[in-house]
């Protein structure tokens, strides 16, 4: 049975009868980007709208099923902008804030949790709470903003999300390449540590495939031809441009084309082994690499994904299965192991605001 | 309640004799910090050497049920950093080592008392520098600035310190020790580290910190813009962030402010006649669009009614400009014994009316308010230069800053920007939050600290929380 409750109070009601009812909950969304078992899918469809577009204080407050697209489309109408491209951008925004996807523009203007402001969410012991505010500084109480953002619904069902908006830039330019391999690596190192791009992915490509090095410059028509200029001139390459709109949306698609996607952390010197990594251990899919962290997709069996998690975990290196069927995210989980102290706290937060585990049919905190 | 015997005893056997404070004269020393109001006298004061040394502490502390208190250079402006009769504080400032700093991956890692103005004069030769900058920085540690979740004028383009940390190697107030987030900064599971910054000492004590560094701008462009009337100071704030152009930072400081300044040994060449001055600085790496930045900023503040707008012409200049802003609370520290500084977030476009209500209100009430402030963020500081001997004149600070709160709060705006709730601001948190946000906070404040010994008393006003999942450890609220 599908529930489509209309308020913040609603929603609450309905998790407080689950309780009652030891019912297991699930968000109905697009796909299988959250654990699907449950008894009752709770729907946030006709909790959709733009509740508030501040233009002139550049923020925006939504209701957690609009999806990202109709934000998108609503800001390029009034000459605004928010930085978050996302995979899925036909996902509400409750899943992309509860699964904290990033796209490639987290490289200069952060991850999604530093566009959000504040929170609407609803626990699983049926409460709802405001986490932060409207205004672009806030640090009264603690930050359940940027916990809840990424807590893959551990912790509630977001709401609402207040998020802070730029300007539209006015000029956006992506630039792609496909250099030998070592070549891009050296493009993709040196645009990353310079910052001047808005967001520089490489897909280092597998076997003899040439790799692919992506630039993406957005700001001021000067400022980003004085940078488009400079790029080119330090690399005697085919550069070419490619309609932003465009080519992002065909990555996002890419991505979304395979069964499943994980994001792995890494940083310029680690980059390079954690593909060298992937292409080893999971050699079924692509890999591409943002500042701080490879996203790779594509296929793979729970055992494969089992290694290659326990290879990164033993050098340091967290492994999010952000997407994948259900019958494997059970296995797998989205958060590899955690040490036993970070467990601990992570379970007594588990504990304090899903005390009665009925928001995600495990899926999320299996360890392998 | 004095503290046991057998418990300073092993504080003693840990950091050795000289470093545990007890004699009233030397606690004296810790019983006040930046917030002029309030002071509490800490039942010790010890002063660990080290990481080991500082998790031995947190372990005998959490054995015997001692609450205590994290303190970095004790320049907090809401009172966190205070320790009550019955708990201990414990002094980070002897942690002040530069443990790493990697020019290749752009982070640095830290010991918590690390002054946070010495990172970036530590990687200035990469040229790199470490973007948070309170103004307090050549003070203020960067545990301290975790704790509060600093900000600073450059916070308006680079981020808060929650956009800087990478991860974090923290002590649990039961004495285990734990890494939060991964090198990457991606986070390991929940976002443990987002949490642990702005938790003001509640959460446990920071002992190792990664920090994110950005490249040096090698373009700066500083101006000051100078108005006649404070509106239109305070609009054109909005047009500026409206704008193409990013500045870098976007600082307001009115009329009461510039004389205090211009008074002083600080004096930066502010016009003292002019309503309010814009400090307003944009940077990059190349020099040509960092001027056409300059020149659309300065086109803005023209026709927003700027009476003049003066570039500085070196950095010698933009260095007496900023210096001038930065220390203008000391500056404005110097004309009456005491000084309360206030911090509150407001929508931008509210800035204007905001600004008049609070002149408004220091008339009402017959105080002096100064305003000096990240006017980019809408970040107000709104100061009240008082005398603390006169308890008149106290009740009339303490009405005026409670409808200052107020006034904020009605257009949308927040408690505090950067400088916490601690102890000042609790009274305020259930004008802002309901019931059950308050006992959330509560919860996750239980899930780091199961027996409520670490920092207890402060940001939350327990008895408008509900306990939702009591831990067994904890028979009272702290
Ligand atoms: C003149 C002046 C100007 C200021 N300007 C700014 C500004 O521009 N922006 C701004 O944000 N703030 C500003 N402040 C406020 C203050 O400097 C900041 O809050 C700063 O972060 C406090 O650092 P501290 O080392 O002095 O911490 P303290 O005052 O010693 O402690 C503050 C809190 O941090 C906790 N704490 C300290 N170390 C640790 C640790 N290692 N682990 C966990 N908790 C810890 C303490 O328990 C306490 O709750 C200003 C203060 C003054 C006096």
């Amino acid at each position: 049975m599908t529930l489509h409750p209309t308020s913040p109070d609603e929603l609450a009601l309905i998790l407080r009868d689950a309780v009652r009812e030891d019912k297991k909950v699930s968000v109905a969304g697009t796909g299988n980007w959250s654990p699907t078992e449950g008894d009752l899918a709770i729907s946030t469809d006709r909790m959709a709208s733009i509740t508030e577009l501040a233009d002139r204080d550049l923020t925006m407050s939504v209701e957690a099923g609009a999806t990202m697209d109709t934000l998108h489309r609503r800001l390029a109408a009034v000459g605004l902008w928010l930085p978050c491209d996302s995979p899925g951008g036909d996902r509400s925004v409750g899943s992309i804030i509860a699964t904290g996807t990033s796209g490639p523009l987290a490289d200069s203007f952060g991850p999604i949790r530093d566009q959000l402001l504040g929170l609407t969410f609803v626990t699983g012991n049926g409460r709802v709470i405001t986490a932060g505010g409207k205004v672009m500084k806030n640090v009264a109480g603690f930050d359940m903003t940027r916990l809840v953002c990424g807590s893959f619904g551990t912790l509630g069902i977001i709401t609402d999300a207040h998020f802070r908006l730029r300007p539209k830039p006015q000029a956006d330019c992506t630039l792609t390449a496909r250099p030998h391999h070592d070549t891009a690596w050296d493009i993709w190192r040196t645009v990353t540590q310079s910052r001047t791009s808005s967001a520089c992915l490489l897909n280092p490509g597998s076997g003899k495939d040439k790799a692919q090095v992506t630039v993406r410059f957005t700001g001021s028509v000067n400022a980003v031809q004085s940078r488009r200029v400079e790029l080119e001139e330090a690399n005697n390459l085919d550069w070419r441009e490619e309609e932003s709109g465009g080519y992002w949306g065909d990555h996002s698609r890419a991505v979304l084309a395979n069964p499943i996607s994980l994001t792995t952390g890494s940083s310029v010197s680690t980059a390079n082994a954690v593909t060298t990594a992937i292409d080893d251990l999971l050699p079924r899919g692509s890999a591409w690499v943002q500042r701080n962290l490879v996203r790779w997709a594509g296929a793979a069996s729970v055992k494969e994904l089992q290694i290659f998690r326990r290879t990164m975990s033993e050098s340091g290196t967290p492994v999010t299965v952000e997407r994948a069927p259900w019958g494997i995210l059970k296995e797998v989980g989205v958060f590899g192991h955690l040490s036993p102290e970070t467990r601990a706290v992570t379970e007594r937060l588990h504990d304090s605001f899903d005390p009665n585990k009925i928001l995600t049919a495990g899926g999320v905190f299996v360890t392998d | 309640m004095p503290l046991p015997q057998i418990v300073i005893d092993a504080l003693i056997n840990i950091v050795g004799d000289q470093w545990v404070k007890i004699s009233k004269a030397e606690r004296e020393t810790y019983s006040s910090d930046g917030l002029p109001t309030l002071r509490s006298l800490p039942a010790a004061v010890v002063l660990p050497a080290s990481r080991e040394e500082v998790i031995r502490v947190v372990r005998v502390l959490a054995h015997h049920d001692v609450p205590f208190v994290g303190r970095g250079a004790g320049t907090g402006l809401s009172g966190g950093g205070l320790a009550g009769p019955d708990a201990i504080i414990i002094s980070l400032t002897r942690l002040n080592c530069i443990i790493r700093v990697d020019p290749v991956n752009q982070i640095a890692v830290v010991e918590p008392g690390v002054v946070n103005v010495r990172l970036t004069e530590a990687v200035q030769d990469l040229d790199l520098f470490y973007a948070p900058d309170p103004s307090s920085q050549t003070a203020c540690t960067l545990g301290g600035n975790i704790a509060e979740n600093a900000g600073g004028p450059h916070c308006m383009k680079y981020g808060v310190t929650s956009n800087h940390v990478v991860s974090l190697e923290v002590v649990l107030p039961d004495g285990k020790v734990t890494r939060l987030g991964s090198d990457s900064g991606q986070p390991w599971g929940l976002d443990l580290v987002s949490a642990f910054v702005g938790s003001e000492g509640m959460f446990g004590l920071a002992l190792e910190i990664t920090l994110r560094l950005l490249p040096a701008p090698k373009f700066v462009i500083t101006m000051l813009a100078d108005f006649v009337s404070m509106r239109d100071a305070g609009e054109v704030v909005t047009e500026i962030v409206r704008s193409p152009a990013v500045p870098a930072a976007l600082e307001m400081i009115d009329q009461n402010c510039v004389k205090a300044v211009e008074e002083s040994i600080y004096s930066a060449g502010f016009p003292t006649d002019a309503a309010a001055v814009l400090l307003v600085e944009v940077d990059g790496h190349s020099e040509d669009t960092v001027d056409q930045e300059a020149e659309l900023v300065t086109m803005i503040l023209t026709e927003g009614r700027a009476r003049s707008v003066k570039v500085a012409q070196d950095s010698a200049s933009r260095e007496r400009l900023w210096h001038g802003r930065k220390k203008a609370f000391g500056a404005l520290g110097r004309i009456s014994p005491d000084l309360v500084v206030q911090d509150a977030v407001v929508p931008r476009t509210s800035l204007p009316d905001v600004l008049e209500e609070i002149a408004a209100i220091a008339t009402r009430h017959d105080v002096k308010i100064s305003n000096v402030f990240h006017a980019g963020d809408g970040n107000l500081h709104p100061n009240i230069n008082f005398d603390g001997q006169n308890p008149a004149e106290v009740k009339r600070v303490t009405i005026a800053a409670s409808e200052i709160i107020a006034t904020c709060l009605r257009v949308g705006g927040t408690l505090t920007g950067e400088h916490g709730i601690g102890i000042d601001k609790k009274r305020f948190m259930t004008d802002l939050f309901d019931k059950d946000s308050l006992s959330a906070m509560m919860a996750v404040r239980r899930a780091f600290d199961t027996k409520g010994i670490a920092n207890p008393g402060k940001v939350l006003p327990t008895h408008s929380c509900s306990e939702w999942k009591p831990h067994s450890t904890v028979a009272t609220h702290r």
